[in-house]
């Protein structure tokens, strides 16, 4: 007699016909506590999970009623009921253990998430996705170039930095942007400017509103975000961290090459569509990449190539 | 009840005599142990895959005819029970259903909750699956089970799962299986599978040459009517196997795959294979190893109760790609080019072995004709000379 | 208080000139100082100097009717402003703004066109800084000019 083996666990349960969502497909529910209001089109939410969790606990990879905490780099899946599910970067956490999501609202699912009122719930999945090394790269002279929302990506790389700038031997910060109103998380970057000369921050808007000079603080330029970069920089010991556009990245990449940096060196951050976020979907394939879980993190020596040829 | 063959002279691999009566009491034994049988049914003119009650449910008699986009039935002389090649379907439609549901969320006062589905399991036995299609299962339980390269990961086929395998006594013009080395017979790749058998219908003596490959298929194979397969019979199944093996024509060689293609990627042949590709999707809907899907999230017309369904997608589609209001992939050419670097490259880095298992299906069921094997050798060429024009004949 | 050719030779534009070569040009500087607010150059007029930023932030400005003064760019520190000087008409494209107090080492453009005349291989020196941070800026111009930090268009489509 064949034994009839219960039916537990993985979509794709070769044989048993009743497939049931892994554990990564399934969404915890979060509640909205705060919403922050970056710039006119870009939120950002602070989440919790909506159940009590059994004990207090922050250990890192646990689930304590809601996902475990993701490493700087990182994503989570966001879920807008009925609506659908887009990957957004986890941009922090607070100090009371609030996972932060900066969302510019762009689409269907991004606007119906930026709507949500405190108290509002949504399905959360994640940590996915690979980090910023920043750990890694402790004794080394750190160059991170943001550009437009890729700061969001960065901050908790950024925010590892400032509580640990002893570990690097210089940090500069290069943020580009529209326009001034277009910089988000404006408060915490004059805080960031506070820590020169251990930290400096240099920030270039495309353009400056109308007006002239009036009312321009001294730390801002008018221009390309890598312009800001020296003539010259101790290669060797210097690594990059570099998230925006795609072109913006690869020129920044040229740039930094420009200036000795090996491509090993620099690392960009990618996206692609997503839908499973757990390499199963293959939506997110970039050659051999499924940036869902190779990336969204990668060193540019392994993919300067791929994002030169088009439609890849 | 077999009086000639006490049970414990049967031997694991050993080749057995099994009548026509013999097969179709297979099915009653399955039935008896409480599997429900998936197998080869006729349907509106192709040969697909569905539940079967008994033997009689096979196309028994039946034969195909395949080229690029060419598919027909034609009638045998014999009333062979797998006398065809591949139709349309593969196993995944049982393995990976085309639409699952993921989870239900209910939207209320007392707020957002999420809710698993549970199904009753269902035991299920293939019936005649084939040897490409053995090594598609293995693919694609590979794919599901995580991407790590380390080869002596467990990608296992779920043991619940009974597979009765079938050697192809004929090839269709678009298999290549040899040239893939997944088959066509089913001994030599280290597939999983219960029983496997070998089908001899051409004379007056209707009868299989049955295997047990598994403690399970032996203990099945005790309850059919056996009789000894004499050195005569075992050698008709190796000329068996080497007749279907030489009538393959086509060839694929890829040595060195990313290579391969990575120096290819604007070669002027994808442009040709583009001025005929209609993205119709087909390749991948018949293609065993594709494993693509995409959610979809519907609401009830209050907007309380939402769904999610898993569906299979294909990379052909335009939004596969899609991002930031447009798709990264919008020409058709990219998306072919995607598809077949990605199932004859870049699978290689990903799962460990090549996306294609030489079944031909795509060449069959593809509309305008297109045949993988054709691109391959167009790509092959230097960019500028004649050939590289995809000539189909 | 540095010399004239300590400054040029400092300086990043003439990075690698040598000693020489930035005594023979030297004759044709002199140091400058502006006030936050005040103007290096405005639009039209005649473009008599290259002026090398050695601290302080210079706004590239034009003035667009119902906008105001518009910057187009902002120069730091090492930077140089402006080519106008190295070609006829030589007259200022822009205003040219202090945004703080400044310092350059301004060298007078006739002298300087001379000098490069005379001694073809201090002209070519000056041509390939020149052509070299010209691309840099058009690089970067073109750049902005594709506007990657702007919304995406929400084109209808299905899924997110």
């Amino acid at each position: 007699m064949v034994g009839m083996v219960g039916m537990v666990g993985m979509v794709g349960m070769v044989g048993m016909v009743a497939p049931v969502a892994p554990a990564s497909f399934f969404p915890t529910t979060y509640r909205v506590r705060q919403k922050i209001r970056e710039s006119a089109d870009t939120l950002t939410l602070a989440i919790a999970p909506a159940a009590k969790p059994a004990a207090t606990s922050a250990v890192a990879g646990q689930a304590n009623g809601g996902t475990a905490i993701g490493q700087p780099g990182q994503f989570n899946m966001l879920y807008a009921h009925g609506i659908g599910e887009i990957p957004v970067s986890i941009s922090g956490y607070t100090s009371g253990g609030l996972t932060l999501q900066t969302i510019r609202a762009v689409g269907p699912v991004s606007r119906a998430l930026t709507r949500l009122k405190i108290g509002g719930q949504l399905g959360v999945r994640g940590p996915f996705g690979t980090i910023w090394p920043i750990q890694a790269l402790t004794g080394r002279s750190l160059i991170i170039i943001a550009g437009g929302l890729g700061l969001a990506p960065l901050r908790p790389a950024i925010r590892y930095a400032v509580a640990n700038l002893a570990a690097f031997t210089e940090v500069t910060i290069y943020i580009g942007a529209r326009t001034p109103n277009d910089l988000i998380f404006a408060h915490e970057l004059s805080k960031w400017s506070q820590l020169a000369p251990a930290l400096r921050v240099k920030i270039a808007v495309d353009s400056w509103p109308s007006g002239g000079a009036v009312g321009m603080p001294l730390s801002l330029s008018v221009g390309m975000v890598t312009a800001l970069l020296p003539r010259r920089l101790p290669a060797a010991t210097t690594s990059a961290l570099v998230c925006g556009p795609e072109v913006m990245m690869r020129h920044a990449g040229i740039d930094l090459m420009g200036l000795g940096l090996s491509a090993d060196d620099i690392f960009i951050s990618l996206e692609r569509n997503m839908k499973c976020a757990i390499g199963l979907c293959g939506h997110c394939q970039l050659s051999t990449l499924f940036i869902c879980k190779d990336g969204p993190v990668l060193p540019l020596a392994r993919v300067q190539h791929l994002l030169r040829t088009l439609e890849l | 009840m077999n009086d000639e063959y006490p049970s414990e002279k049967l031997l694991l691999n050993g080749a057995y005599y099994l009548s026509d009566m013999g097969f179709g009491q297979l099915f009653s034994e399955l039935q008896a142990a409480g599997y429900t049988i998936i197998g080869p049914r006729l349907e509106q003119s192709a040969i697909i895959l569905d539940e079967l009650q008994s033997a009689r449910d096979l196309p028994a008699g039946w034969g195909d005819e395949q080229e690029a986009g060419t598919y027909r039935l034609r009638r045998r002389a014999d009333q062979a029970y797998f006398g065809y090649n591949l139709g349309p379907e593969s196993w995944k439609k049982f393995l990976y259903p085309r639409r699952q549901l993921l989870w239900r969320a209910q939207q209320s006062g007392a707020g957002l909750e999420f809710e698993r589905p549970v199904s009753p399991p269902q035991a299920l036995a293939f019936i005649g699956v084939r040897a490409c299609d053995l090594a598609a299962i293995k693919i694609q339980a590979r794919v599901h089970q995580g991407q790590e390269l380390d080869p002596s990961l467990n990608s296992e086929v779920d043991s619940s799962l009974f597979m009765i395998a079938v050697n192809c006594a004929q090839a269709a013009a678009t298999c290549f299986c040899t040239a893939m080395t997944t088959g066509p017979s089913v001994d030599e790749h280290g597939y999983q599978y219960d029983l496997a058998l070998t089908e001899f219908a051409d004379g007056e003596d209707h009868h299989f040459i049955i295997k047990g490959h598994t403690t399970r298929g032996l203990a099945l194979l005790r309850q059919l009517p056996l009789q000894d397969a004499d050195e005569r019979a075992q050698l008709a199944v190796i000329r068996q196997h080497e007749a279907t093996a030489r009538s393959m024509t086509r060839q694929l060689d890829l040595p060195n795959a990313s290579a391969f293609f990575g120096s290819r990627l604007e070669h002027p042949a994808w442009d040709a294979i583009a001025d005929r590709c209609l993205s119709c999707a087909n390749c991948t809907l018949v293609c065993p190893t594709c494993f693509c899907t995409k959610v979809e999230d519907t609401t009830d017309i209050t907007g309380d109760h939402a769904e999610r369904w898993l569906q299979w997608d294909s990379c052909f589609h335009l939004d596969f790609s899609h991002l930031h209001g447009g798709s990264v992939r919008k020409s058709t050419r990219s998306r072919y080019r995607q598809w077949l670097t990605h199932k004859l490259g870049t699978w290689f880095e990903q799962f460990g072995s090549s996306g294609c298992v030489g079944c031909g299906r795509c060449i069959t069921w593809c509309p305008v004709g297109i045949d993988l094997t054709a691109a391959v050798i167009a790509l092959g060429k230097s960019p500028g000379s004649e050939a590289t024009s995809y000539a189909q004949d | 208080m540095h010399k004239i050719e300590d400054l040029i030779c400092i300086h990043p534009f003439f990075d690698g000139l040598g000693q020489e070569f930035c005594s023979f040009v030297a004759g044709c500087g002199i140091n400058r100082h502006y006030e936050q607010g005040q103007y290096l150059a405005h639009e039209g007029e005649g473009a008599e100097a290259l002026m090398l930023i050695r601290k302080g932030k210079v706004a590239v400005e034009t003035k667009v009717p119902e906008r105001g003064a518009v910057i187009i760019e902002t120069l730091n520190d090492g930077d140089i402003a402006g080519w106008s000087w190295f070609f006829p008409p030589y007259l200022w494209a822009f205003d040219l703004h202090a945004l703080t107090n400044v310092s350059v080492t301004a060298l007078d453009a006739s002298c300087l066109r001379a000098k490069c005349e005379d001694d073809p291989r201090l002209g070519y020196e000056v041509a390939k800084r020149l052509a070299r941070m010209m691309t840099e800026r058009l690089k970067n111009t073109r750049l902005r000019l594709l506007d990657l930090y702007k919304a995406p268009l929400d084109l209808p489509h299905r899924g997110p």
